[in-house]
């Protein structure tokens, strides 16, 4: 497993050639082409606005202006579910690589991960000029903990796709299940509501064992909230740093047990 | 010396995916069942038992029956499958012609499919750059190397996957039923 985990690292030419093929493919064809990747958030961004100011306005107070708050964690939030919904069909649709040609079938949820991860990215610029719209500046300090969450988040991200897309292959079910679990997933992270909430802190256990709980909340505390220090950043690390870890290992050694059955069973 | 490919007692079962269809994630993690313990009638022997060697600098043709598992051979070799008793052994670098553009995407051009072909086969980005020209030539596509995959003939097609995987300058060259390509002289070509 380890000298598998080693070649990861001589597949970077594939990989990145590959999340370039994906990026390309996307838009072609497309008069807007990579203006897309601008474009979808911000209509996004204007829809929740308009939704929460207008028609039901939220005036939960601390989380004012609403619609930075919550883009704030749904930007993530779309890099994490899009990934994992790509990644647990990767396989199954990167099929004729993997029975045709001598493929490193590891290569393919991992680029279903990084193509949603330069989306997340694309995405930020439009979360920029949105911190300047409203005049909201983050603490300079506090940013230096949005790397840290990313990686954490890339780490984690790529642990769970493993493991969907391993297993998916040989029971197609996850998929569907795995759309709907997403949704309830989303809503049982503090994103569209804050985790200061009293009836969220009521359940906090519950909130603290879901690992994007502390993602999100990292990613808020850094971008949205400067009344202080990112105080969130033991969970982070703690917590979450080392389930990545281990998250990713595991998905790496079940992907690598069942390896040999992919080209048969896709 | 040592030979090229060498194939020692080999057997590959495959699974028939029938009687197990109504298996769930549960009772393969509570029986692991997805760790084969598989009955006989659950299973299709495609080669059993089978040995042999290829010298360095040699061509060797396998004929048979639909059926007969040349195919199974052939990815058993190529390492896309593993068998399920006995050892293959190969020596250097392998480029499969099991299907032809397997990896093309459609919707980009030839150029950056050739790239990433070459990249999939084991190539670095400056050795494709400096076989770029003799793998379109080779494919006779130079006017349309530019225009999207999925413009071309069926033919077309099959000339650019043929002409990456040549250039790939492996030490081991495994060709299934795919040199039914293009034209006669395409053919000739292909065969030198």
């Amino acid at each position: 497993m380890l000298s598998n985990l080693a070649n990861l690292f001589r597949y970077r030419g594939l990989i990145q050639s590959l999340v370039a093929r994906e990026l390309k493919a996307r838009y072609r064809g497309s008069a807007l082409g990579f203006v897309w990747s601008f474009v979808n958030p911000l209509l996004l961004l204007l829809i929740y606005t308009y939704v929460f100011t207008a028609v039901m306005p939220n005036n939960t107070e601390g989380v004012q202006p609403y619609a930075l708050f919550m883009f704030c964690g749904i930007l993530p939030w779309t890099w994490f579910s899009s990934s994992l919904s790509e990644a647990a069909n990767s396989l199954i649709s990167g099929g004729n690589l993997i029975k045709k040609v001598l493929f490193p079938a590891e290569v393919l949820p991992i680029v279903s991960v990084l193509t949603n991860m330069v989306h997340f990215f694309l995405g930020l610029p439009i979360l920029v000029a949105f911190l300047l719209v409203y005049q909201h500046f983050p603490r300079p300090e506090n940013l230096l903990w949005f790397p840290v969450a990313v990686l954490l988040q890339l780490l984690f991200t790529t642990g769970l796709a493993l493991i969907l897309s391993a297993l998916a292959v040989h029971f197609r079910d996850i998929k569907d299940i795995l759309a709907n679990l997403l949704t309830l997933w989303f809503f049982a992270t503090p994103i569209i509501y804050p985790w200061f909430q009293p009836s969220v802190r009521k359940f906090h256990t519950f909130f603290d064992v879901n690992p994007f709980t502390h993602l999100a909340v990292t990613y808020q505390e850094a971008l949205f909230f400067n009344q202080g220090p990112v105080g969130h950043w033991k969970w982070l690390l703690g917590y979450l740093g080392v389930g990545s870890v281990l998250l990713f290992l595991a998905g790496y050694w079940l992907f690598d047990r069942l390896r040999d059955s992919f080209a048969e069973a896709v | 010396m040592t030979p090229a490919i060498e194939l020692v007692n080999v057997s590959k079962m495959y699974r028939r995916y029938g009687g197990r269809q109504f298996s769930t994630l549960k009772s393969a993690l509570l029986q692991r069942s997805i760790v084969r313990n598989l009955q006989p009638s659950e299973t299709f022997p495609a080669l059993t038992d089978v040995s042999f060697s290829v010298a360095k600098g040699s061509t060797y043709g396998v004929m048979g029956r639909n059926g007969s598992g040349k195919s199974t051979a052939l990815k058993l070799v190529a390492g896309i499958t593993k068998p399920t008793s006995g050892s293959v052994h190969v020596e250097g670098r392998i480029s499969a012609l099991i299907e032809l553009g397997a990896g093309f995407h459609p919707e980009i051009s030839g150029r950056e499919n050739v790239f990433i072909n070459g990249i999939m086969l084991g190539l670095s980005k400056r050795e494709i750059q400096e076989r770029f020209d003799e793998i379109v030539d080779f494919a006779e596509l130079r006017e349309f190397i530019d225009a999207p995959v999925k413009t071309y003939s069926s033919g077309m097609y099959m000339r650019l996957g043929f002409a990456v995987a040549i250039n790939v300058n492996p030490d081991v060259l495994l060709v299934d039923e795919v040199l039914a390509v293009g034209d006669e002289g395409f053919t000739h070509k292909c065969l030198d």
